[in-house]
């Protein structure tokens, strides 16, 4: 698809990326504070594997990075400096 | 109106025809499939921040992004014209008066974006949702919470003052009503997805039936009704000295209208108005 579509559909070009190292991450139930405090909810939250009559406790993050604004509020209230952002080169 | 509304909508709007809130849909396997992989998927699936995915996000490749696009949207394409669609408190009370049972259940787009399973302001009404709902208690976290109709309506009044918007949604495969969702951006997948893509996604996310429009005269440009708008319609000029009402934006929800002490503001019936009268 080229780059006319994408502008078609109003899909940015990514500028930004947001990087979740999951080694370091504590996941979104014990601490969540990306998810909390981003202020245009880049951060989302989903359950690997949701079973019928279960409650699923492991939830992954991955970051919608197209609509991030690179602020580093994440960087800041994340406990464990689990997150980075870096700038895309053209 | 398009013509899924009309099909569906019995002469009136779609939410307000009584065969969509029938339990007979219960009996159709196709429709409680549906509703059980909802159930189950949606924080993975495209509910997030339409047309996006977990698994897409994962791509940092553009190219294969870009496929993956295209796949979603066509995707998107084959299912019913509409999922939801924005309603002002008026129609709320409506809506209310016909359906039943009528539960709270704690928020998806709250759960995948903001990891708040608390605050209950998914208000289901249909029979889908609410018989399954309980067969998936990671989805339902917090419990399902029944509600009579006068609670339904003072809660759904309560979230009007505070700012949340009223969107109404529909089963995704027939026009089975599932319930309110009350949100605002950019907690809230549907709204931030029709502001992040703009018209195209309006198969996922329809605007009201209604579009605000300001008495000139009464506006004394407090300003006041600016921050309440989730759309971004609204804008404050200071070389008029009034707001301005971006008409083409504005998704009718009608919440501005609590800002305005000089009741200046009303919604007025797309349909009357020929510049946006075919832009949901």
């Amino acid at each position: 698809m080229s780059m006319e579509r994408l502008r078609e559909l109003a899909i940015p070009e990514r500028t930004v990326t947001v990087q979740i190292d999951k080694t370091k991450c504590v996941g979104p139930f014990e601490c969540g504070k990306c998810l909390k405090n981003c202020p245009a909810a880049v951060f989302i939250t989903y359950p690997k594997n949701r079973v019928r009559g279960e409650i699923c406790d492991d939830w992954d993050i991955v970051a919608d990075d197209l609509f991030c604004w690179g602020c580093g509020v994440c960087i800041e209230v994340c406990p464990k400096n689990a997150i980075t952002i870096s700038e895309l080169k053209k | 109106m398009c013509d899924w509304c009309q099909q569906h909508g019995d002469g009136k709007k779609w939410y307000l025809n009584v065969k969509n809130f029938s339990k007979e849909f219960l009996k159709d396997k196709a429709v409680v499939e549906a509703a059980n992989a909802f159930l189950q998927n949606l924080e993975s699936f495209g509910g997030m921040s339409p047309p996006m995915n977990a698994e897409m996000l994962n791509l940092k490749n553009d190219e294969e992004f870009s496929q993956s696009v295209e796949g979603m949207k066509q995707g998107f394409g084959s299912m019913i014209p509409h999922k939801g669609q924005v309603v002002p408190l008026e129609d709320v009370r409506k809506i209310i008066k016909l359906a039943g049972p009528i539960a709270k259940i704690s928020c998806a787009c709250r759960r995948m974006l903001r990891a708040n399973f608390e605050e209950k302001t998914c208000i289901g009404v249909g029979p889908v949702y609410l018989e399954y709902g309980k067969e998936w208690p990671d989805y339902t976290r917090g419990g399902v919470d029944y509600i009579s109709k006068e609670e339904a309506v003072e809660l759904m009044r309560e979230f009007d003052k505070k700012g949340y918007v009223h969107t109404f949604w529909m089963d995704w495969q027939s026009p089975a009503i599932v319930g309110f969702c009350n949100c605002e951006y950019p907690t809230c997948a549907a709204i931030r997805g029709r502001r992040h893509y703009g018209d195209w996604l309006n198969f996922f996310l329809r605007k009201a039936e209604y579009v605000a429009m300001h008495d000139y005269d009464k506006c004394n440009g407090c300003g006041d009704c600016v921050q309440r708008c989730q759309f971004s319609a609204i804008t404050y000029s200071p070389y008029l000295e009034k707001a301005i009402f971006d008409m083409k934006k504005c998704a009718g929800c009608g919440l501005c209208r609590n800002a305005c002490e000089q009741g200046a503001i009303k919604l007025v019936p797309r349909s009357e108005v020929p510049a946006v009268r075919s832009l949901w």
